[in-house]
């Protein structure tokens, strides 16, 4: 498990191995994630923004 | 050691050269690189000079820890009055120059006059030269430095060169060395074509001994360890400085279509990881453990076949979201140009997002642009105008002249929609939800810049106790707030000024790396390596020093508070867009001046932003100038 941290209410939170999106549980704003490093999530942008 | 280097002075109306030590009690007021570039700018430059005369001095400059192997230590910094803003013109380019000078057996140059016929100068292990460029002139960055290597018959020879932008005397034309390396800001290639200086080579095989070798080294594989251990780096090493775009356009801190939006809808395809699909491979700079530099082949389009490295984050925002382009391919081609051309990606996309916006409003039409039709999105036009301004023909020629002066040519509030701060454009980054960002690009004293005294590491919001440790005192882990953001950009801009004198990469302190080297380990590589010693408060001073040398010349040059100002779409108009953390806002007026009034205070300068009797004499200003070289 990887930590990013929320852009909106800035904390952390873990995101799932290899996963290409998750969901911030406290502001529960939705990214889609890449992946840098194999231990190192990355926001990439918005779920909703881009669908 | 690093004090048998010396400091030239070429003057190319002369063509007398001579060369000096530079003294020790130098390198203790202002270590080297942007610190000594300032002092002698402030000593040896007549006020109110033209900077497109031959009156005008170009300074070149290793940082004081060039060649160790660590936190990319090649850098260099170019320093002159600046043709963009009348005030302080400086800028600071990696790549292997600096290295490469210094192998040379020099660390400062000082070039003053104007040569008769393009000329490029030669420096080789000790001696310097003034050679015909009369071949070169015409020539692009790329093909000048290719050229140079053919005469000087040695493929290791490094160039400082200037492509058909400055031969044009575009005013935010920049200086450029490799395939990638730029000193972007302040129009320090203007300044070397309004002297016929088409280039400045350098090689050199003269060692470069250090104090203490053995523990440098072990110490250096720490520094190397601690940066590559940061997330940033490691997220940097695989897409560069573009990662920043993933935040930036998320969030809606980027600016676009000029000033309209903060973030660019549909703007996917300039996400970092489509570069992937162009890169051959990662590069990086003299003593670099990161490599953030993207090589790229593009094959196909009107412009390919292109091989060429970048782009930066800037490249994005310039030639991406402020221009309303959203293809990556789009940016490539355009980073190419401005690159071959020796341009300012950030003065070239910052004007032509400008240009489109008075278009769009009616302030311009076809009869001002010569026909050209300026749309939104429109990759052909922005192609066109970046070639129009490197040529100076149509009306890229208004827009070559830089922000002052086409806002004057121009006229019928244009100046409203234009943004830029004593006369230069910053960062695409949209300050609106960011009040010490936003304080960061009024104060800087190259006019508005992001690498001067941004607290970029104020978006994590981080723990106040982490913040308090860094900063030393309070400071809101709110990037929305107000509280004690002065203080943060006070503190980067004492960082960032020793950062350029000791000549390391800013992307190896702390700019986005929390976690990354600053005082304690800068004092730690300046003993290592020269046996000079500093405490941190000691090392501060130094960069409060540099700082406030700056301002003593942009005082003198006639700038004062009044110009530490945002443009008015900064208070007027809110952020439309983006994640309900930067959505609805404006800057609020009194709470920016409260913080310009903090920062002021922390200077040690009064309301007006001059230096009070006292800090003058702390920091032994009050001796200036003193022309110690």
């Amino acid at each position: 498990m990887s930590e990013v941290r929320c852009l909106n209410c800035l904390k952390r939170f873990s995101v799932n191995a290899g996963a290409d999106e998750a969901a911030c549980p406290y502001c529960k704003t939705r990214y889609r994630i890449s992946w840098p490093r194999q231990d190192q999530p990355k926001i990439r942008g918005l779920v909703e923004k881009s669908r | 050691m690093v004090w048998k280097r010396r400091i030239a002075y070429i003057n190319l109306t002369t063509g007398k050269i001579i060369s000096k030590p530079i003294p020790k009690q130098l390198r203790q007021l202002y270590l080297g690189g942007r610190g000594i570039n300032m002092y002698l700018l402030y000593n040896h430059l007549t006020p109110e000079v033209d900077p497109l005369s031959s009156e005008n001095i170009l300074l070149v400059g290793t940082g004081l820890l060039c060649g160790i192997p660590a936190l990319g230590s090649g850098r260099c910094d170019i320093a002159a009055k600046s043709p963009v803003t009348g005030a302080i013109g400086d800028s600071n380019i990696g790549g292997f120059f600096a290295p490469e000078l210094r192998l040379a057996g020099f660390d400062h140059l000082m070039i003053s006059g104007k040569a008769e016929k393009p000329v490029y100068l030669l420096a080789n292990d000790g001696n310097i030269e003034i050679h015909d460029a009369n071949h070169l002139w015409g020539k692009d960055t790329f093909e000048t430095q290719d050229m140079i290597r053919d005469d000087v018959k040695d493929e290791e020879v490094k160039s400082l060169v200037i492509g058909v932008a400055g031969e044009n005397m575009v005013r935010f034309a920049n200086v450029r060395t490799g395939m990638k390396n730029s000193a972007g800001r302040t129009g320090m290639g203007c300044v070397m074509g309004s002297k016929n200086l088409k280039a400045i080579a350098a090689r050199g095989t003269m060692d470069i001994e250090f104090s203490h070798p053995d523990e440098l080294l072990d110490y250096c594989k720490q520094m190397n360890d601690m940066i590559t251990e940061t997330r940033w780096a490691r997220a940097q090493s695989k897409w560069g400085t573009l990662i920043i775009y993933s935040n930036t356009n998320t969030t809606g801190l980027i600016r676009t279509r000029n000033f309209q939006l903060n973030r660019l809808e549909k703007g996917e395809d300039l996400e970092p990881e489509n570069m992937d699909r162009y890169t051959i491979g990662m590069s990086g700079c003299y003593g670099c453990s990161v490599h953030c530099r993207h090589r790229y082949v593009l094959k196909e389009g009107s412009y390919a076949p292109i091989f060429a490295e970048g782009p930066e984050y800037t490249s994005l925002g310039a030639f991406g979201t402020m221009v309303d382009c959203n293809k990556m391919e789009t940016v490539l081609v355009a980073n190419h140009l401005v690159n071959k051309y020796g341009l300012d990606t950030l003065e070239t996309g910052g004007l032509i997002a400008w240009a489109m916006e008075l278009y769009e409003k009616g302030i311009i039409d076809e009869k001002d642009t010569a026909g050209l039709k300026l749309e939104w999105g429109n990759e052909e036009i922005l192609f066109q105008l970046i070639t129009q301004i490197a040529h100076r023909e149509g009306f890229g020629n208004i827009l070559a002249d830089g922000f002052n002066t086409a806002i004057s040519k121009i006229g019928k509030g244009s100046e409203y929609y234009a943004i830029q701060i004593k006369g230069m454009s910053s960062l695409h980054s949209d300050e609106r939800p960011t009040p010490s960002l936003a304080l960061g690009i009024c104060t800087s004293t190259r006019g508005a810049d992001h690498l001067r005294g941004r607290p970029a590491i104020d978006l994590y919001g981080l723990p106040q106790e982490m913040l308090q440790e860094i900063y030393g005192a309070p400071v809101s882990s709110d990037y929305t707030a107000y509280e004690g953001k002065s203080r943060m950009v006070w503190w980067q801009e004492l960082l960032y000024a020793v950062t350029d004198a000791i000549g390391t990469c800013k992307f190896q302190t702390v700019f986005c790396a929390v976690h990354a080297p600053k005082w304690t380990e800068f004092k730690n590589l300046i003993q290592l390596a020269t046996d000079m010693k500093f405490t941190e408060s000691e090392l501060m001073d130094v960069g409060e020093r540099i700082y406030t040398i700056e301002r003593m010349f942009n005082l003198r040059e006639g700038f004062s508070r009044k110009d530490d100002a945002l443009p008015e779409r900064y208070f007027k108009e809110s952020t439309p867009t983006g994640l309900p953390i930067a959505k609805g806002k404006k800057i609020d007026r009194n709470g920016f001046e409260k913080m310009l009034d903090e920062y002021y205070v922390l200077h040690g300068w009064d309301h007006n932003g001059s230096p009070k009797k006292e800090t003058l004499e702390r920091l032994g200003l009050d001796k200036e100038p003193s022309h110690i070289v």
